[in-house]
């Protein structure tokens, strides 16, 4: 995945506190050559980002989102761009991509586990709703959420991850296709798919229901 | 957020508010930064990495390109000596392809002819033939030669009367070209070289020039060879019996002067040939004459004759004194050619 960042455009709110007098292209160089003080600017400024879209895609409390952290972080700083020239348009588009990226491989991991162990996982949730006035409902909104995060791992992965930066994290058509790498017409047409793809399993789901 | 609502109704779970989920979470941001760390340091490595094998790549590709550029090349010159067809250009007066249909090449015009049947030309003409194999062959006026025997993988022109003179490539190892005349037969391997017959009455007579390399003449069962700038003449037969080949070699009087004279080579075979041969005199005198043709042939807009005979002459008499006026009229007609196409 290749990322475009503006030369001195500011990073996300917030990080001009953290790095004022620092500018974006320069964060991302020092980044690259692995100085601290730009690891940590570029942290304090994607960290929100990064554990909101975690928490939102996979909506899991007993996530291990430590080490989902450290694994997004560490994509981020593997995919930068080897041209230190090449500008990143936006670079929250791009960290989201990324993130989306590291919760659809979660999501993967927790369908085969949840294959394996049923049982297990059937606790879990079913530990996490207990204190929900409703406990009906709020075990039919997890069934939905369970079912549609098994649809996006099941997915093909590019056609998942555009179908949440767009329809999920809100990302226009432009951001999405500049966070991953390929043009608005791709773009474009990997959402169409991906909605094709969700609307046929969700009749395959219901003919099965039946 | 979609333009369907099914779509937006499947994702709505995702886009619920992080109520429960949205919890606090604990990162250790140290752990995560020394990560970072430890990632850019591998990263930079394996960019270094890729960059020496995509530098390891580029040399294999150019290294693979020059094979195939080489292979190309061989197949096209392999392809070039299968083509059985001979190039033959006229150069000056009536030159006439002698087959199943008789067909006349114009002066200056070239054709591409099967390597069948004969090539004719008058007492004025002349042609310039090359074959496939890289052998050229200068067909001089009164001569008949057979185009089958320039074909690729012959080795050797019969030449009954009229002249000939051969460009002949570096031949193989073991491999030779020889020119058969009624009285001797020409053995080269690689050389510049012309032979003459003429019909002095009913015996005829064979002259070899050698410009460059070596030829080996073989008379009767005598055999001369003959390097740079020399020349042999078939003697004639001793009357009422039969006589031993001479060999006359020409070679030049001094450094700076082209007129061979007579050199008749020792052995008890061999005996002084009756007439000298002067070579260079009647050369200088066809030198003037292909450029004073090439002239005449510009004035008249004839280009592709005077280029033939320009051409002819400098391919001919490599070492003419004219060689200079006839590059410069050469480069004047090509650059005339060029603005007229």
């Amino acid at each position: 995945m290749r990322a475009r960042v503006s030369e001195g455009a500011p990073l996300l709110a917030g990080e001009a506190e953290i790095a004022p007098s620092r500018s974006h292209a320069e964060i991302l160089r020092g980044v690259i050559r692995g100085e601290r003080w730009a690891n940590a600017a570029l942290y304090d400024a994607l960290f929100p980002l990064v554990i909101r879209t975690l928490q939102k895609i996979l909506r899991d409390p007993a996530a291990d989102y430590d080490d989902l952290v450290q694994t997004t972080f560490e994509r981020i700083v593997r995919t930068l761009p080897h041209d230190r020239a090449t500008p990143v348009s936006s670079l929250s588009g791009w960290a989201g991509a990324i993130t989306a990226h590291v919760a659809l491989d979660a999501l993967r991991v927790k369908i085969r586990e949840r294959r394996l162990f049923p049982g297990e996982h059937a606790s879990r949730n079913g530990s996490g709703s207990a204190a929900v006035p409703s406990l009906e409902r709020q075990l039919e909104a997890r069934h939905e959420l369970v079912w549609v995060q098994g649809a996006l791992a099941r997915m093909n992965p590019e056609q998942a991850q555009t179908l949440l930066l767009h329809d999920v994290l809100g990302h226009d058509l432009v951001e999405t296709a500049n966070a991953t790498g390929v043009t608005v017409a791709a773009a474009q047409k990997r959402l169409s798919r991906a909605r094709q793809d969700l609307l046929r399993r969700a009749k395959r789901r219901t003919g099965e229901t039946r | 957020m979609s333009r369907d609502p099914r779509v937006d109704d499947l994702l709505a779970p995702l886009r619920e508010d992080l109520s429960e989920a949205g919890r606090l979470v604990e990162i250790d941001r140290d752990r995560v930064l020394a990560r970072m760390s430890a990632s850019a340091k591998s990263a930079s490595r394996e960019r270094a990495r890729l960059g020496r094998g995509l530098g390891l790549l580029a040399v294999a590709a150019g290294f693979v390109a020059m094979v195939g550029v080489a292979s190309l090349r061989k197949r096209a010159k392999q392809v070039a000596i299968s083509d059985p067809s001979l190039s033959v250009t006229a150069i000056a007066g009536e030159v006439t392809l002698l087959g199943p249909v008789p067909r006349r090449i114009s002066r200056g015009q070239s054709a591409s002819v099967p390597a069948d049947g004969d090539l004719a030309t008058a007492s004025d003409g002349e042609a310039h033939i090359k074959a496939p194999s890289g052998l050229e062959v200068d067909v001089l006026g009164g001569t008949r030669v057979a185009l089958a025997d320039l074909q690729a993988g012959s080795s050797a022109v019969r030449l009954s009367e009229g002249a000939l003179r051969c460009r002949v490539p570096h031949l193989a190892p073991k491999e030779t070209f020889s020119v058969s005349t009624p009285d001797a037969r020409v053995v080269v391997r690689g050389t510049v070289f012309s032979v003459e017959v003429v019909l002095d009455g009913a015996r005829p007579k064979t002259t070899v020039r050698v410009e460059e390399g070596v030829v080996v003449v073989q008379h009767g069962s005598d055999e001369a060879t003959l390097t740079a700038s020399q020349a042999w003449t078939s003697p004639p037969p001793a009357e009422g019996s039969p006589r031993p080949p001479s060999t006359t070699i020409a070679e030049p009087k001094s450094t700076d002067e082209t007129i061979p004279k007579e050199r008749t080579l020792p052995g008890p075979s061999l005996r002084r040939a009756p007439e000298p041969i002067t070579a260079a005199s009647g050369t200088l005198d066809q030198e003037m004459q292909l450029l004073r043709s090439g002239l005449a042939s510009e004035r008249k807009g004839d280009l592709a004759g005077a280029a033939a005979s320009f051409e002819l002459l400098l391919s001919r008499h490599p070492q003419s004194p004219l060689r200079p006026d006839a590059l410069a009229a050469l480069a004047r007609v090509k650059a005339r050619q060029s603005q007229a196409r």
